[in-house]
């Protein structure tokens, strides 16, 4: 849980491209609403703000590499299982505007899920990671994205990311996961990424396009927020989607099974 | 008188007047006319007749004559007596008159001789008077030349020294003399006294370099000497390495000479101080305190800095003088080699009193004290003195050997992962462990370390602490129900929160913590929500009510949502009106921090507030189809958010 001490300049003043043409997020820049309001400097709480991004995905897929290759620039050989979950602050410049990336890398093991899932709720982001070489991770990935939706009712952006780029021994084997990761990002409704936190392919690029894509959402958010404030004072707290009780499949079963099976699964 | 008697005569006169033309007239007017009175002679030679002419008789008048003429003769026989006298002295004065004329002469040609043979003698004595002058001048010239070009024997009696070796005070004035008249040499040799300026100049290159190889080898022996602990750095040393400045491989010598001595005193000075302790026992043997190692260490690194600093002194006074060049970097030379000595048998004690392990707090506390000395001498030697790199050595073995010890303790409390105790506080290992990172925070509060090398120091010693105590809590936690974890969780990383408030420098370990505080709330709040609905068994009413979509008909006919149902639950929903504090999870009730159960209360509040809102509005829906929503439902939402707030 390393905090980054170093501030490094990320800058970010054209708006990241996405890895493949086919994505979910159609944004190809700023929405001219939210530059306006960069440039005016009227974008309110968005500087406090954080955006929070959870990482998760299989076992030793990669996530904690992914994530220090970003922060930290460095890359371990040695596998150390994340043990709960992994905080990094990355602060990013854009547009002008200070803007905090919350990254909470998650433990894959499964004895951890249950801590784990605690960090799911009310992230921004969710960024599923499989490993390219291992198929079986991908498949899981769709598992992943129910776990951490569970906790979200609120949609966040997902991003598929596949990771070891620089092990697949050929292009042909590159293209061929890659098609079977866009299938199943089709199915999540996820952008794809390749990267590899090895050489950093990628990596910044990805982070990056992330980074925008929350950055202009909140943004939006915010100034939605603003004007829906203005136009009336009172906000329905139903209407707020965080005020809502999130069910559990246990929850609804209720009753005496609910415990055992909780412990059940944190084993 | 004869010739007056003879006119006198009256005989005589008339005859001769009678005989000239009547020289009888003539004569006799003669006598007429002779006035008696008037003729003084007459008178005279009558007053002289009367007095023997007493009787006046014919015979005496005939024998008149002849009276007065033996009278004559008597008296002209008198006076030619008298005057024979005289004659007889005269003739004696010619005689003597004559020899003197003689005698005058036969000088005056005895002189003429002398002359005719001095003059010869007397030309020479004149050359050679000049001469004498000229050589006069010379000799004063030389000896101006002399007193400018040569030493004196007294100065060159000091240059060759005593026998015993010593040094006088005016050896240096002879010394600056030799250079004077060596430099003065220059003015020679530009004059077409070429050959006397080479040859002065020659000697006194000889005599300098005598001069200094005894200077040297005084010197030499001066600095041998001073291994005391209290020696005088003399004028007299001074000026010795003043003057050796003029021959720098000597003035190098010298002073490692020095060095070498002063490197030897100042082990030996250590070591007394170690073991023998200050004169007469005060200060106390350090050695002493050996069992408190920051006593210990403390004591023997005071000693270095004052050691040094007393040598960095010592060395400043001996080259006082010696100033003609900057000599830091020779003073920073030497003192480095001074100081080298010292460092094994400082490490040896260093090192033993590091490896006995004792203990995080006090190797970190060593680990401070040592970067404060490392400081501190560091302002009077030079960085590449071996010191400084014992120290800097000392310091980062303290700081290695206390990260791994508190990295053996952190891998400890992930190894042997304690079960959260039953009231899901902090376990024994974490109190212990953050009790642990207090001492040693606490004990950088009072280190005298730069803020820059604080941060730093914090956010390693934090990540060494505070990473392994997450994991070990998320290890023991990772067995409990979500409620229960996120309870531990919270008291866990409100313990540490506690601890870390404290310090400087914590705010984004601060930070991290709150965010996970967070996340653990968020769960909290759910599920008393969701505890609190499952009591009153309004959870699967709320769910179903939640999930319902208007195009699948009225909620009143979908099963376990008619009106006695939803009215039995609401009904119950009373009670925890009625009380609600009762329904308090007993997972909050446990909670440490009162703010964190004060805010996930009210989260819980708002939440149910909004469930309730959401099936009041369900029921009053008329879509719904509930008979009597009013009878059901009995309170606006608004009327319970301000009774349960």
């Amino acid at each position: 849980m390393r905090i980054s001490q170093v501030a490094r300049d990320r800058n970010l003043i054209k708006f990241p491209q996405p890895y493949k043409e086919e994505t979910p997020y159609k944004e190809r820049d700023f929405e001219p609403k939210v530059r306006d309001a960069c440039l005016a400097n009227k974008t309110g709480t968005v500087g406090l703000q954080v955006s929070k991004v959870i990482v998760v995905g299989d076992v030793s897929v990669g996530k904690t590499c992914l994530v220090n290759r970003f922060c930290h620039e460095v890359f371990d050989r040695d596998y150390k299982a994340t043990i709960g979950v992994d905080f990094e602050v990355e602060r990013f410049d854009v547009l002008g505007i200070p803007f905090n990336l919350q990254l909470w890398d998650t433990a894959g093991q499964e004895r951890f899920k249950c801590i784990a899932a605690a960090y799911y709720r009310g992230a921004h982001v969710v960024v599923i990671v499989f490993d390219m070489r291992e198929s079986y991770t991908l498949d899981h990935a769709k598992r992943w994205y129910q776990e951490s939706l569970l906790e979200n009712s609120h949609d966040p952006h997902i991003f598929l990311v596949g990771t070891k780029r620089d092990l697949c021994e050929s292009h042909e084997e590159v293209q061929k996961v890659e098609e079977a990761a866009m299938e199943v990002a089709r199915e999540i409704k996820a952008e794809y990424w390749s990267v590899s936190s090895l050489s950093g392919q990628n990596v910044e690029e990805f982070f990056n396009r992330l980074a925008g894509i929350t950055f202009n959402a909140s943004v939006l958010k915010a100034l939605d927020d603003l004007e829906a404030k203005s136009a009336s004072r009172q906000i329905a707290i139903a209407q707020s989607s965080e005020n809502r009780i999130k069910l559990t499949p246990d929850d609804i079963d209720g009753g005496p099974g609910y415990k055992n099976k909780k412990a059940g699964c944190c084993n | 008188m004869s010739s007056k008697s003879t006119p006198a005569t009256p005989e005589g006169g008339i005859e001769t007047s009678q005989g000239s033309s009547n020289p009888l007239s003539r004569k006799l007017n003669k006598i007429l006319e002779t006035r008696l009175e008037n003729d003084k002679d007459a008178l005279e030679a009558l007053k002289a007749l009367s007095t023997f002419f007493t009787d006046n008789n014919l015979r005496s008048r005939r024998k008149l004559r002849g009276d007065i003429e033996r009278r004559s003769l008597a008296i002209s026989e008198q006076f030619a007596d008298a005057f024979s006298v005289v004659t007889d002295q005269l003739d004696s004065i010619n005689q003597d008159v004559e020899a003197m004329n003689n005698s005058c002469q036969d000088m005056t040609k005895r002189l003429e001789l002398a002359r005719d043979q001095t003059s010869d003698l007397i030309n020479k004595t004149t050359d050679l008077q000049k001469e004498g002058q000229r050589l006069d001048m010379r000799a004063r010239v030389a000896d101006a030349f002399l007193a400018k070009y040569q030493l004196k024997p007294e100065e060159a009696r000091v240059l060759r020294g005593t026998r015993d070796g010593q040094l006088q005070e005016n050896f240096f004035h002879s010394l600056t003399r030799i250079k004077q008249i060596h430099n003065d040499c220059k003015v020679l040799l530009r004059t077409n006294q070429q050959t006397a300026g080479l040859e002065i100049m020659e000697s006194m290159a000889l005599h300098q370099e005598t001069a200094y190889e005894r200077l040297y080898r005084w010197t030499q022996g001066e600095c041998r000497s001073m291994t005391g602990d209290s020696f005088e750095v003399t004028l007299l040393h001074c000026k010795a390495m003043e003057a050796l400045q003029d021959r720098p491989v000597l003035f190098r010598y010298a002073l490692d000479e020095f060095g070498t001595a002063r490197r030897t005193a100042m082990v030996r000075g250590f070591i007394d101080a170690l073991t023998r302790g200050g004169r007469g026992g005060t200060p106390r043997p350090i050695e002493l305190h050996s069992h408190d190692p920051m006593r210990y260490v403390g004591d023997m690194l005071a000693w270095l800095h004052q050691a040094s600093a007393s040598e960095k002194e010592h060395l400043d006074a001996l080259l006082r003088l010696a100033s003609a060049q900057s000599r830091e970097e020779e003073i920073q030379e030497i003192l480095s080699h001074i100081t080298e000595g010292i460092c094994r048998p400082f490490k040896v004690r260093v090192e033993q009193v590091i490896v006995a392990e004792p203990g995080p707090v006090l190797l970190y506390k060593l680990t401070n004290i040592h970067k404060f000395y490392r400081y501190t001498i560091g302002q009077l030697l030079s960085k590449e003195a071996s010191l400084l790199a014992t120290l800097e050595e000392m310091e980062e073995f303290a700081q290695k050997v206390f990260f791994n010890a508190l990295n053996v303790k952190a891998s400890k409390l992930v190894d042997k992962v304690e079960l959260p105790p039953a009231d899901l506080g902090p376990t024994g290992s974490l109190t212990q462990t953050l009790s642990l990172l207090r001492e040693i925070l606490t004990s950088h509060d009072s280190s005298v370390v730069s803020m820059d090398t604080r941060q730093a120091d914090f956010a390693k010693i934090l990540g060494c602490v505070l990473d392994p105590l997450l994991q070990m809590c998320s290890l023991s936690a990772s067995k409990l129900n979500p409620s229960d974890m996120a309870a531990y969780m919270i008291n866990c990383l409100y313990a540490m929160q506690t601890t870390l408030s404290l310090y400087e420098y914590t705010d984004q370990r601060l930070e991290m913590l709150e965010a996970q505080v967070d996340a653990h709330v968020d769960t909290l709040v759910n599920e008393q929500a969701s505890f609190v609905l499952t009591r009153v068994g309004l959870l699967q009413i709320y769910s179903i009510a939640q999930q319902h979509l208007t195009t699948e008909g009225p909620l009143s006919s979908v099963h376990g949502m008619d009106s006695s149902s939803v009215r039995d639950g609401i009904n119950r929903f009373d009670s925890f009106l009625g009380s609600p504090d009762s329904f308090t999870m007993p997972q909050i009730k446990l909670l440490h921090s009162t703010t964190v159960r004060e805010k996930i209360h009210k989260r819980a509040v708002a939440l149910i507030c909004s469930a309730y809102e959401l099936l009041h509005t369900a029921i009053n829906h008329p879509a719904n189809d509930y008979t009597e929503p009013g009878s059901i439902v009995k309170r606006t939402p608004d009327q319970i958010k301000s009774l349960v707030s």
